[in-house]
């Protein structure tokens, strides 16, 4: 890891009628980096994922990726900033195989253009088959636990859906992996998968933000957290300190502290 | 090794339904009434074929394929009665033209889906043949353009019965090129799009833009449809374009199965079979073939073919030892 900054947020604000969402958040993700964004229920996690995909827009401030400030849909972050990322609830296509749902991973820049669909209707009506791309999909599915990517997505089970999202981010080489609640409704098999692909992540040199609000788990697997509530920041730094902290022991244990 | 068998069942895919339509091709041969039949199943499967890519691998329910039938037959026929042109313009014309009012009707409807989409679209299909009856300079009104010369190529005059072989081929050509792009990059992408557009999206395809070219791929296809309908009438009527016709095309690859192209064709055989060719069941043609979709969707949710090809794969399972 050196300290070379990927992806920097500065100052984002967010607020739907009344409520505050996200507020002020400024934080930066280094190169090669395994950030935890923890908070509770309800603290601007999802919200703040939202404004850097780009599934919603932030009221002020910015992201960027490489000094390149993030803007417009999802997939021209996926095309020109490297940004890939995860669902809370896999995004699957189910009636597809493992190997189609993550060859969308690599083919996508190719299909990002006018110009580039209709390309590729003509190309896939003349030579429709992927043999240099089927290789690519297969070793990245193997390393982060998907063997058998001939597999109907229909068959697999939450955790093997969510390798398939991890392995269709992989696959297209990102910058940054957004892990949106990788955890949720999993067992102890899936967090070991889980953070398996981590590591198979960082291999490729990608930065990470993993957002949960299981922060034992977090902890456990990334080198910094950040600690969100009330759409605010409290606390980032080491995992260690973080679940030491004071900040962590008044959002997560309230009263207790007190 | 996965990839070698998709592509022998691909081999195999296009040559026996080469063979199935040549055999058809040679079986309507100089019969008018069998070769009419004929090119009202191709017309009913270049419209389903039309449908197969934003509608069936892509769920948009788009139903102005009237349109592009009629703007694809119009267009022949405008330019061969009217024009110095000669005939063959009309179909790279007509299927230009098409492609650019699927593109903006797609534009305009871009944040409509489901029946709200189909619903707009089927008004659309209906104010086409409105304005086709409206129109009378351009299109000769609701007489329509009743004749326009036989076409000629290199010499040779293109009868009626050219015309339908032509049109059958062009039907194989169609489906075969669209099973490979269902399986190629696109065709995933599309059907991918279908139920995880999240996903694509944040992969960095923009749904509504692929949404728009398989939109345009549609029209084109039912266009050439349209064209060669044109051609082997040597006249067009608008009736022939009215949004019935969509009506029943859009539930063939329901009943023929969804899995390939193929189903669509299948699907626009029964259609025909059905309405036209079962005369002593005359007006209830329509009422059995929706009765067949029905018993279909019920007994075989994957339509015919779905339901041929699974059971094709128990037999070679049981065969092959293991």
């Amino acid at each position: 890891m050196n300290d070379e900054a990927i992806l920097v947020c500065e100052g984002l604000d967010k607020r739907y009628g009344a409520v505050q969402a996200v507020k002020g958040v400024t934080f930066s993700l280094h190169r090669g980096e395994i950030l935890g964004l923890v908070g509770p229920n309800g603290a601007g996690k999802t919200t703040l994922v939202d404004l850097i995909s780009g599934a919603q827009r932030q009221d002020a401030g910015f992201a960027a990726i490489r000094g390149k400030r993030l803007s417009g849909p999802p997939s021209r972050r996926a095309r020109v900033n490297g940004l890939a990322r995860t669902f809370q609830h896999p995004q699957v296509a189910l009636e597809l195989t493992v190997r189609e749902n993550v060859l969308i991973g690599v083919t996508a820049p190719s299909l990002g253009s006018v110009g580039g669909l209709v390309l590729s209707v003509i190309k896939g009506c003349l030579s429709p088959d992927t043999a240099a791309e089927d290789l690519r999909v297969t070793s990245v599915a193997a390393a982060v636990g998907l063997p058998e990517i001939t597999r109907r997505c229909s068959e697999l089970t939450l955790g093997e859906l969510r390798l398939v999202e991890v392995a269709r981010a992989l696959v297209a080489d990102p910058s940054v992996i957004l892990l949106d609640e990788p955890f949720a409704g999993g067992d102890v098999h899936g967090v070991a998968s889980v953070s398996r692909a981590l590591q198979e992540i960082v291999k490729t040199g990608a930065s990470v933000i993993l957002v949960d609000h299981n922060v034992d788990l977090v902890a456990a697997l990334v080198n910094r957290i950040v600690l969100l509530n009330f759409g605010q920041i409290l606390f980032d730094g080491d995992a260690k300190e973080c679940l030491a902290s004071p900040a962590m022991q008044d959002v997560y244990f309230g009263a207790a502290h007190l | 090794m996965i990839s070698k068998l998709r592509q022998r069942g691909a081999w195999l895919e296009t040559f026996s339904t080469l063979a199935l339509v040549l055999i058809a091709i040679a079986y309507v041969q100089g019969d008018v009434y069998l070769e009419d039949v004929a090119i009202l199943v191709a017309t009913y499967s270049m419209i389903a074929l039309g449908l197969y890519v934003p509608f069936i691998m892509g769920g948009a329910l788009s139903m102005s394929y009237n349109a592009y039938l009629g703007i694809g037959a119009y267009a022949v026929a405008i330019i061969a009665s009217k024009t110095g042109l000669g005939f063959g313009w009309g179909l790279p014309i007509g299927m230009a033209l098409s492609a650019a009012v699927a593109v903006i009707l797609g534009f305009a409807t871009r944040r409509l889906s489901g029946f709200f989409l189909a619903s707009v679209t089927v008004l659309f299909g209906i104010a086409f043949t409105s304005w086709l009856i409206a129109s009378a300079d351009l299109t000769g009104g609701g007489a329509g353009i009743p004749t326009f010369p036989t076409p000629v190529v290199f010499g040779v005059k293109l009868t009626h019965t050219i015309v339908v072989s032509i049109a059958l081929l062009l039907v194989w050509i169609v489906a075969v090129l669209l099973a490979r792009l269902r399986r190629s990059p696109f065709g995933v992408a599309v059907r991918a799009s279908r139920r995880a557009s999240t996903a694509v999206e944040a992969s960095g395809i923009r749904i509504s833009t692929i949404v728009l070219v398989s939109l345009a791929l549609g029209a084109i296809i039912a266009s050439l449809g349209g064209s060669m309908f044109a051609l082997v009438n040597e006249s067009v009527i608008p009736e022939s374009f009215a949004i019935d016709i969509v009506f029943l095309t859009v539930f063939t690859p329901l009943l023929g199965g969804q899995s390939t192209p193929w189903g669509a064709v299948l699907g626009a055989f029964l259609v025909v079979l059905f309405t036209f060719e079962l005369t002593m069941f005359k007006e209830t043609g329509t009422l059995l073939f929706a009765l067949a979709v029905l018993v279909v969707l019920v007994a075989a949710p994957r339509g015919l073919l779905g339901y041929a090809s699974s059971g094709l794969k128990l037999l070679t399972s049981r065969l092959e030892p293991r």
